[in-house]
């Protein structure tokens, strides 16, 4: 059996009261065969269709809305389906979660991965039947020929049809002929997930597995010099100790764009928990690095360097003045902080090496990333890796590194034996790879009413000299908003070298800079003494295409949609109590056009978001209660980031430890949330990070007119 | 050896007394719906039942339920019928699913209390974290789950 199909064929297939028991091909009923139609679409000759959902899942409902549109194309009943989860296969494309995408890159070859199949399905009837396939049709799992008696399953006709040519422009769909996608299906692990049943991979046991915690170098750069185990020795469980430095097996980039593990002692054992103790007790002499970065001097630091001379022009537009010409405007410095991403599964993985094959089980958002890592760190190739993707309990960019994996990878291979890497929570927040902190200085100008300057700068220190990645270390985008929509324009970077890990995050880049735009239009509207809305609209003017440069046109009827239906639903301009206040933000970058508008109340200094209403055009919308889930999600997970995420790192080490001091919203902190998506057929776009970046500007405008109090720093203190 | 009743099960525990009941749960007993979050009680998603009280795993020693009757997520029903699992799944409430059978378990010892709260009680009571942000249909489903148990009642 070839690795692919094998891999297929792994899959957990018994829960007993034991544990899992794994590697154990899923039973076929006697008698039933199944062929594949394509990578992703097998059909039984019982007529089970199995159709593997191609990107991870974390929550964002992938898992069911990807299948959804290969069914809907198929054409068959949802209710027959079996949805899979997908593990690495180079034979896909674009098999990650991240960038709110995995929708937006594969609806068109998730259409046609479903019309191929059909379409092979039909060819087959054709030949069985010998009709020609113009009299044809498909309906709900069937083959039928209306003009006769006709009907044959699909599952009579898969082994044929699977021997047939895949069809290269196979015909697809009428948008208006959509049964399934745009109604609401809930989610494929929704049963298991109530019952505790559902498998992810921190729950995984295979026959004679190892646990292992790595008691790991506080400051990620540094590496054990030294360790005790004396005391770590005598709890009960534990096995053995090994040594792992990154600088043996890579480095600590292992990738470009991929951190490596983290050095550390890993302390195996035969339960997690004497894992988690032997860990403990153990003593280790570290090697520490040189560079000791602290967060608030490095703040100071990205302050002074909005002084210096920008390393990079992002874009720039001048029109009919200077940028030093200006009057009647604001210069004002906007300050974030580093994220984290508190996932609630802490980061795991459980591996198998034997000889020069690797199996992983991970939570991860990036399988083609995993298995480069693996097969890089091991030294054997890629085709010898096979990576099983389990749901992930969170991900918000966390998972798309392989940090996790690597060092895993290195034990199995040590010893022996299948090992499941568990992080204690502690380490899960010292070692996360942080959204980045930023300084950014806006100054920008007025004139009759109207933006006439905006210049933007941002200090920081990027992710791409950070991770090793290709291009512009510049975090600030080619079509930052307000491009194209003011006459002198200029959006510049100043990197500012440090240590901190820096990573991916929800809308990683937007998440920052949004915070700043929409805060500071709101400023200006309130200096040029206009309602905000109005303001915004005017801004955005009334043309619908707007050319912001010479490759990229916006779309600005859709964003002027979002502000108009934001500020009637949310009843904007009605009087409110004192104490209270409406602020409008919005988002533009991440494929999607988002208008948000936060109602609070501040009472003796103390903040409540009582309402946010969500204006979203997102395209098609493929299962309206997923996408309202992770909109209201989005918005959930902004609203903690204002008013708590911050990561401190003090002498090189992060200070934060758990959700006590890195909290998150509980709920008693919860808002009111109204979602409303526009109606569209134009093709899906992503949704799962757009939502996030206003919330927090939304609720600082919203104080400012409760109170009269600008915020320009996350989190927000009163 | 401590014992105690395990989903209506007798169950020994011969290792170390001093381990997390979380642990014996996940690792020794094979019922992994219970979750490890954060190991100082703070995410609730190690949520449980000691006799019909809920009680965070990760900060309950097994040697603290001796004797005593532990209710998982796997045993709160059969088959998913529980009224909190039937609201659930009627109102869609879950995400990444991850936090969710803490919830599950922290809303049905709730409901034993006070069968009918207000969203009050609720923003007061309720505890856990779901990092997805799923509390607006946590919210709902709690609501909807006490229509439900008033309509079955427990001893039925």
């Amino acid at each position: 059996m070839s690795e692919l199909n094998r891999r297929d064929f792994v899959k957990l297939c018994a829960i007993t009261s034991m544990g899992l028991v794994i590697g154990v091909p899923r039973p076929a009923t006697a008698g039933v065969t199944e062929k594949e139609l394509h990578p992703l679409i097998r059909i039984g000759s019982d007529g089970q269709i199995i159709i593997y959902a191609q990107n991870p899942d974390m929550g964002q409902g992938v898992k069911t809305a990807l299948p959804m549109i290969i069914a809907e194309e198929l054409d068959v009943d949802w209710v027959s389906v079996k949805v899979e989860q997908a593990g690495w296969d180079s034979r896909l494309q674009n098999q990650f979660s991240g960038g709110s995408l995995s929708i937006r890159l594969n609806y068109n070859t998730m259409r046609q991965a479903g019309a191929s199949a059909r379409a092979m399905l039909l060819a087959a009837a054709a030949d069985r039947l010998s009709r020609p396939i113009e009299e044809l049709e498909t309906q709900r799992g069937y083959v039928i020929n209306p003009s006769g008696k006709s009907r044959l399953s699909y599952g009579e006709l898969a082994e044929a049809a699977g021997a047939l040519p895949v069809p290269d422009a196979p015909e697809l769909k009428d948008v208006h002929d959509f049964r399934l996608v745009g109604t609401s299906v809930a989610d494929v692990d929704l049963d298991a997930i109530n019952s505790g049943q559902q498998i992810y991979s921190l729950d995984l046991k295979l026959p004679d597995m190892l646990y292992a915690v790595v008691k790991r170098c506080p400051h990620g750069d540094g590496q054990p010099d030294s360790f005790d185990a004396s005391d770590a020795r005598t709890v009960p469980g534990v096995v053995d100790f090994h040594v792992l430095r990154n600088t043996d097996h890579g480095g600590r980039i292992i990738l470009p764009n991929c951190p490596n593990f983290v050095s550390g002692v890993a302390v195996l054992a035969t339960s997690t928990w004497a894992a988690m103790q032997g860990a403990e007790k153990l003593q280790v002499e570290w090697q520490m690095p040189d560079s000791r970065d602290d967060s608030d001097e490095l703040m100071q630091r990205f302050e002074q360097a909005l002084d210096a001379e920008a390393d990079v022009e992002v874009v720039r537009h001048d029109g009919d003045a200077a940028f030093d010409d200006q009057e009647n405007g604001i210069d004002v410095t906007y300050r974030l902080p580093f994220l984290a991403h508190m996932t609630m599964e802490p980061m795991n993985c459980t591996a198998h090496v034997r000889g020069d094959k690797a199996e992983v089980w991970a939570p991860t958002q990036n399988p083609p990333m995993a298995a480069e890592a693996v097969a890089e760190v091991l030294a054997i190739p890629q085709e010898n890796v096979t990576i099983n993707v389990m749901r992930s309990g969170g991900g918000f960019g966390r998972r798309y590194y392989a940090d996790f994996i690597t060092d895993t990878v290195l034990l199995s291979r040590q010893f022996g034996r299948p090992v499941k890497t568990v992080w204690p929570r502690e380490d899960d927040v010292r070692h996360g790879y942080f959204r980045s902190a930023s300084a950014q200085r806006v100054r920008a100008a007025l004139r009759e009413g109207k933006i006439s300057h905006w210049h933007q700068k941002v200090a920081s220190h990027p992710r791409s000299i950070y991770l090793e990645r290709d291009g512009s270390p510049a975090e600030i985008g080619n079509y930052e908003f307000p491009a194209g929509f003011v006459p002198n324009l200029l959006f510049d970077y100043v990197a500012v070298p440090a240590r901190i890990p820096l990573g991916q995050w929800r809308g990683t880049t937007n998440s920052s800079n949004v915070f700043v735009v929409s805060g500071a239009i709101d400023e200006l509207a309130h200096t040029a003494g206009i309602d905000p809305v109005t303001f915004w609209l005017d801004l955005v003017g009334d043309e619908q295409f707007v050319q912001v440069r010479e490759d990229f046109r916006f779309d600005a009827s859709r964003l002027r949609h979002v502000i108009k239906v934001a500020a009637e639903k949310a009843h904007w301009g009605t009087p409110l109590p004192a104490g209270k206040g409406r602020g409008i933000a919005v988002s533009y970058n991440q494929g999607n056009w988002v208008a948000e508008v936060a109602e609070v109340t501040v009472t003796d200094g103390s903040l409540r978001a009582d309402r946010i209403t969500c204006v979203l055009d997102c395209g098609l919308v493929v299962n309206p209660q997923g996408a309202i889930n992770q909109v209201k999600g989005g918005i959930i997970d902004g609203l903690a980031a204002a008013l708590y995420g911050k990561i401190t790192v003090k002498d090189g080490i992060v200070q934060e430890s758990n959700f006590h001091d890195y909290r998150f919203a509980l709920m008693r902190d919860i808002p009111n949330i109204d979602v409303h998506f526009v109606d569209s057929d134009d093709s899906p776009r992503g949704l799962g990070e757009g939502p996030l970046a206003p919330v927090a500007p939304a609720i600082t405008n919203a104080i400012f007119a409760a109170t009269g109090k600008r915020v320009r720093e996350l989190p927000i203190q009163l | 050896m401590i014992r105690f009743t395990l989903n209506g099960n007798n169950y020994e525990f011969s290792g170390d007394d001093d381990t997390p009941l979380l642990w014996v749960l996940r690792d020794s007993a094979g019922l992994t719906g219970t979750k490890y979050g954060c190991g100082t009680g703070e995410c609730r998603a190690c949520t449980v039942h000691v006799n019909g009280r809920a009680r965070r795993a990760c900060i309950t020693s097994v040697k603290a339920v001796t004797g005593r009757s532990v209710t998982t997520i796997e045993g709160l029903s059969h088959d998913a019928s529980h009224p909190v699992q039937q609201a659930w799944r009627e109102t869609n409430v879950a995400q990444c699913g991850y936090c969710q059978g803490g919830q599950i378990m922290a809303v049905a010892a709730m409901l034993e209390r006070q069968p009918s709260p207000s969203d009050e009680d609720i923003d007061r009571d309720h505890k856990n974290i779901c990092r997805c942000g799923t509390y607006p249909r946590i919210r709902k489903a709690i609501h909807r789950a006490a229509e439900l148990s008033r309509k079955e009642p427990a001893d039925e």
